[in-house]
C-alpha cells in the first residue's frame, strides 16, 4: 500500500527543517513562530527547539520584521520570514519595495538578498475581509523581486530553496492547501496525471490520463489548482477536455516552456482568486496575445473573484470567491459561443456576481406576465453553529404591505428565536411557510413594489423557491435548486406538521427549545469523537468557604459559581482546551475564558455564557448565573449575545443522588465539564473514618485535540483550585 | 403570613409545619439552586414583582425573602 503523501503544511515544515540543517546562516522570523506555538498554521513547528537562536518570534510589526530580515541579508545571512496572514503583506510593502528588492542593485554592485517572505493567502476558510485576500498582484513587476506560490504539484523544499537562491522573494501559500496532500509521482486521480515541465521550479502540466488534446487550458496559480482540477472534472462530464498549467514561480514569468501547449486548445483561460485588475493573470493574457496572436483561436478568458470584500460567513464567501463551478460554467459558455460562431467581444473579466440582500434582483421568471421588481428576503447567518433554521412564524400576512424595518418573520436557531426585519418596504410574498426548515441564504419571501396577485399555498409562482424546493435543495446538498417548475410548484405538504394531529395522539412533538437542543447535540454526536474521564474531590472546605462568603456578602454563592471560576482559572495552563477546531489540524485558541453553563429550570435547556470569568469576582459570576437562571425559568428570554461565544461549557447537575454526568461536547468547543451532586460518604482521614462531602467532576473532550492525560491534568487543576486552601482564597477574592 | 411559607414548602416538597423563617439554603438540603430559582420565580409571579439577580441571591431564607418583598412594598 502506497503511503499517503504528507499534507502541504507538513511538507513546508519538513522543507524548513531541511534548509535549517543545510544552511547554518539561515534564520527564521515571524510572529509566534517559536515553539510550542510554531506559527499560526504550525509550519514552523519544532524549528526553535532544534535551532535555538536562529528562530525569533518578533513583535507584531510586519514592517519591523521585514526590516530586520533585510538587515540580516545585507549582513550575509539568509532569512525566511513568516507574515502571519498575507493580508498583512501590505505592511511589508515599503521594506520590500524600497529596501529588500532595491538593495540587490542599488549599491553599485549586485548584492545577494536571500530573503523569503512567506505569505499565507486566500479565503474559503471563513476568516473575513482582512484575513482572506490574495495579494499577489500587488507585488508583480517589482525589479529583483521573485514571486512563488505553493502548489500541490511542486515540492515545497524546491520552491523555498529556489526562492532563497534567486531571491529576494515572496512565497504565497494558499491556506486551503495546508491541509491538502501533495500529488506524488505524477498521480492526481483516476482521470488526471501531472508532470513538470521547464526549468526549476517549472510548470505542472495536468492532463487526462489518456493524453487527450485539450479543448481548454486552464492556467492558474497553485492556490486555485484544486478548483481548476474540479472544474476540469465538471467539464469532462460535458465532454470538454481540460488541461491545467500551474507555475511554481509567478514572477519573473517564464512562459516559454508552455507556449506550445497554449497554441493547441480552442481556449486559454486564466483563473486566479484575487479580484480583477492589474493581476498576474492579466500579464499571462498579455504575454499569450503577444507571443501567440497569429495562432490564437479565441480571446483569453480571465477569471477572478468578485469585486467585493470577502465576507466572513462561509455561504457568502462562496458567492464572492472564484469557485470550480464558476470556472466550469464560464469555460463551457465561452466554448459554446465559439462553437456557434457567436461574436466574442473584448471580454470583461468574468467573476462571480455578488448580490446584496438589500439590492433588488431583477430576475424575471419564465412567465409570460411581467413580474415587478422584488427584493428577496434571504435567510441571514444568525450564529456560527447552524446552517438551517426553523421558520417559527410570520409576523405579517402574505400579501400585506410592510414598511422597511418592520418585523417580518421569526427564525429559530439552535439557541434562540430571532426576529428578521423587512429590508425595504413592499408587498410581502411569502415562499416559506411557518414550520419550514430553511437554509442560510435561502429566499423565504419577496417584497414586491406592486401588490402581486395572491396565489394558493406556499408554492407561489413557478420558478420561485417554494418551501419544498428549499428542503430538497438542502437535503441534496447540491449547488442548484431543482429546476423543474412542476416540482418547484409543489406546495408545502412535504413539510412535517408542527403539531400532532388529533387523530394521532400517540405522537409527541418536541417544543422549539428541545428541537434546538436536539440539533446541537445531534451535530456534536456526529462530529465529535468524544472521550470521557472523571475525578472525585472532597468539597467540605469549599462548602465552608462558600457559606462564609454567602453570609458575609448576604447573597448566596454556590458550588456552580465556584466551579465556573475554577475552570476559568485553569485557562492559563490549558488554553487549548478552551479552543475550537478550525479544521482537522488547527485549533483556534480563545484569548479569554468565556464559560457557558447548562441551565434547565424545568422549561428547556439553555447554555448562556458567562464572560471574562477569569478576571471577574465570584460574586459577579454569581449575579450572572442567577440572572440566567431566572431567564431560563421565565421561558428563555435570552439574547443571542448571551448564548454565543462560549469557549467551554459546564454541565451543572448538582441535584442530590446524581453521581456523575457524562456530557456531550458542544461542537465546535472541545470540552464540556460536568458537576455532579454533592454526596456524603465515609472516608479515611489520617487513618480515621470520617464523613466527607464529595462531588464528581467529569470531562467530555474531543479526542482529536485532547488526550486522556491532558484531560485528567485539567480536571486535577480544576479540582485543586476548589480544594487547595490558598487557591480557594484566590477563588473567592 | 403563612402564604409565603406554604408557597416555599410546596416547592421544597416539605411539610409546611417544618418550614419557618430560618428555613433556607444553610438549613434545608432541599433548598438547592434549582429550587431557589423556582422559589424566586413563583414569588415573582405570586406577588407581581421582579427581583434583580442580586436580590434573588440575597433571598437565602424565608425570612430574607420576606424582608426583600417588604422592601418592595409587598405586604407579606
Amino acid at each position: 500500500m502506497t503511503p499517503l503523501a504528507p499534507r502541504l503544511a507538513e511538507s513546508l515544515n519538513g522543507a524548513l527543517h531541511r534548509l535549517f540543517a543545510e544552511r547554518p546562516g539561515l534564520h527564521l522570523l515571524g510572529e509566534d513562530v517559536a515553539d510550542p506555538y510554531g506559527g499560526a498554521f504550525k509550519v514552523t513547528r519544532g524549528l526553535s527547539d532544534r535551532h535555538p537562536g536562529r528562530v525569533l518570534s518578533t513583535p507584531i510589526s510586519e514592517n519591523g520584521l521585514a526590516g530586520v530580515a533585510a538587515g540580516l541579508a545585507l549582513a550575509g545571512d539568509e532569512v525566511v520570514a513568516e507574515v502571519m496572514f498575507g493580508d498583512f503583506a501590505a505592511l511589508v510593502f515599503d521594506p520590500v519595495l524600497n529596501l529588500i528588492s532595491k538593495s540587490v542593485t542599488m549599491y553599485g554592485r549586485r548584492l545577494p538578498m536571500p530573503v523569503v517572505l512567506r505569505c499565507p493567502v486566500g479565503g474559503r476558510r471563513g476568516y473575513g475581509p482582512t484575513h482572506s485576500q490574495s495579494v499577489q498582484k500587488h507585488f508583480v513587476g517589482m525589479p529583483n523581486l521573485a514571486l512563488y506560490e505553493l502548489s500541490p504539484f511542486h515540492d515545497p523544499y524546491g520552491l523555498l530553496a529556489h526562492a532563497l537562491d534567486h531571491g529576494p522573494a515572496l512565497l504565497f501559500e494558499d491556506k486551503v492547501l495546508y491541509t491538502r496532500r501533495a500529488y506524488a509521482d505524477g498521480v492526481v486521480d483516476e482521470h488526471f496525471r501531472s508532470s513538470l515541465t521547464g526549468d526549476a521550479p517549472g510548470w505542472a502540466h495536468v492532463t487526462p490520463v489518456d493524453g487527450a488534446a485539450p479543448d481548454v487550458v486552464l492556467v492558474c496559480p497553485g492556490g486555485v489548482a484544486h478548483r481548476a482540477l474540479a472544474a476540469a472534472h465538471l467539464l469532462r462530464e460535458r465532454g470538454v477536455t481540460a488541461h491545467l498549467l500551474v507555475p511554481g514561480r509567478l514572477y519573473p514569468l517564464d512562459i516559454e516552456p508552455v507556449l506550445p501547449l497554449l497554441e493547441r486548445p480552442a481556449l486559454v483561460a486564466v483563473a486566479e482568486e484575487s479580484t480583477a485588475g492589474g493581476t498576474w493573470g492579466s500579464d499571462i493574457a498579455a504575454l499569450v496575445y503577444e507571443r501567440l496572436w497569429p495562432r490564437l483561436r479565441a480571446p483569453v478568458l480571465r477569471l477572478s473573484s468578485a469585486d467585493s470584500i470577502i465576507p466572513a460567513a462561509r455561504h457568502l464567501e462562496d458567492r464572492v470567491l472564484l469557485g470550480e463551478r464558476h470556472i466550469a460554467e464560464a469555460v463551457a459558455e465561452r466554448l459554446d459561443m465559439l462553437k456557434t460562431g457567436a461574436a466574442v467581444v473584448a471580454e470583461p473579466v468574468a467573476a462571480p456576481v455578488v448580490r446584496s440582500v438589500a439590492e433588488p434582483v431583477a430576475e424575471v421568471a419564465a412567465e409570460s406576465v411581467l413580474v415587478p421588481l422584488a427584493v428577496p428576503l434571504v435567510v441571514p447567518k444568525l450564529n456560527s453553529n447552524d446552517t438551517h433554521y426553523l421558520v417559527t412564524g410570520w409576523l405579517a400576512e402574505d400579501g400585506a404591505r410592510v414598511e422597511a424595518g418592520a418585523p417580518l418573520v421569526e427564525l429559530e436557531t439552535s439557541k434562540a428565536v430571532e426576529e428578521i426585519e423587512a429590508p425595504t418596504a413592499g408587498y410581502l410574498r411569502i415562499s416559506a411557510s411557518a414550520g419550514t426548515e430553511v437554509e442560510v441564504g435561502a429566499v423565504i419571501a419577496e417584497l414586491h413594489e406592486l401588490a402581486p396577485p395572491l396565489q394558493t399555498a406556499a408554492g407561489s409562482r413557478p420558478g420561485s423557491e417554494a418551501p419544498a424546493t428549499v428542503a430538497a435543495y438542502a437535503t441534496a446538498g447540491g449547488d442548484e435548486p431543482p429546476a423543474a417548475p412542476a416540482q418547484a410548484a409543489q406546495p408545502a405538504q412535504a413539510c412535517p406538521p408542527a403539531e400532532p394531529s388529533p387523530a394521532d395522539r400517540r405522537t409527541y412533538v418536541l417544543d422549539r427549545v428541545q428541537r434546538g437542543t436536539a440539533a446541537v447535540v445531534s451535530r456534536a454526536h456526529k462530529e465529535v469523537p468524544a472521550a470521557f474521564t472523571a475525578v472525585e474531590l472532597g468539597v467540605d472546605p469549599l462548602l465552608a468557604r462558600l457559606r462564609l462568603l454567602s453570609e458575609e456578602s448576604g447573597a448566596e454563592v454556590g458550588v456552580p459559581e465556584a466551579v465556573v471560576k475554577a475552570v476559568a482559572a485553569a485557562h492559563d495552563r490549558f488554553g487549548h482546551l478552551f479552543g475550537s477546531l478550525v479544521d482537522e489540524r488547527t485549533v483556534a485558541l480563545a484569548e479569554t475564558p468565556h464559560v457557558a453553563v447548562t441551565i434547565d429550570a424545568g422549561r428547556g435547556l439553555y447554555t448562556p455564557v458567562i464572560r471574562d470569568c477569569a478576571s471577574r469576582s465570584i460574586a459577579d459570576i454569581a449575579d450572572d448565573l442567577m440572572d440566567f437562571r431566572m431567564k431560563a425559568w421565565r421561558g428563555g428570554d435570552f439574547t443571542t449575545s448571551e448564548l454565543d461565544g462560549g469557549t467551554i461549557t459546564i454541565s451543572i447537575n448538582t441535584e442530590a443522588d446524581v453521581v456523575f454526568v457524562q456530557p456531550i461536547v458542544m461542537w465546535p468547543q472541545l470540552c464540556m465539564l460536568s458537576v455532579g451532586g454533592l454526596r456524603r460518604q465515609l472516608a479515611l482521614h489520617d487513618g480515621v473514618l470520617a464523613t466527607t462531602t464529595v462531588v464528581v467532576l467529569g470531562l467530555a473532550y474531543d479526542h482529536r485535540v485532547v488526550n486522556g492525560a491532558e484531560a485528567v491534568a485539567f480536571l486535577r487543576a480544576v479540582a485543586d483550585n476548589l480544594r487547595e486552601p490558598d487557591r480557594l482564597d484566590q477563588l473567592v477574592a | 403570613m403563612n402564604e409565603l411559607i406554604t408557597l416555599v414548602a410546596g416547592i421544597l416538597d416539605m411539610p409546611a409545619e417544618t418550614v419557618d423563617e430560618n428555613t433556607g439554603t444553610a438549613t434545608a438540603a432541599e433548598w438547592s439552586s434549582l429550587r431557589h430559582v423556582q422559589i424566586i420565580g413563583s414569588v415573582e409571579r405570586a406577588y407581581g414583582v421582579r427581583l434583580s439577580a442580586r436580590e434573588a441571591r440575597a433571598c437565602r431564607s424565608v425570612g430574607a425573602l420576606r424582608d426583600t418583598l417588604r422592601t418592595r412594598g409587598v405586604a407579606v
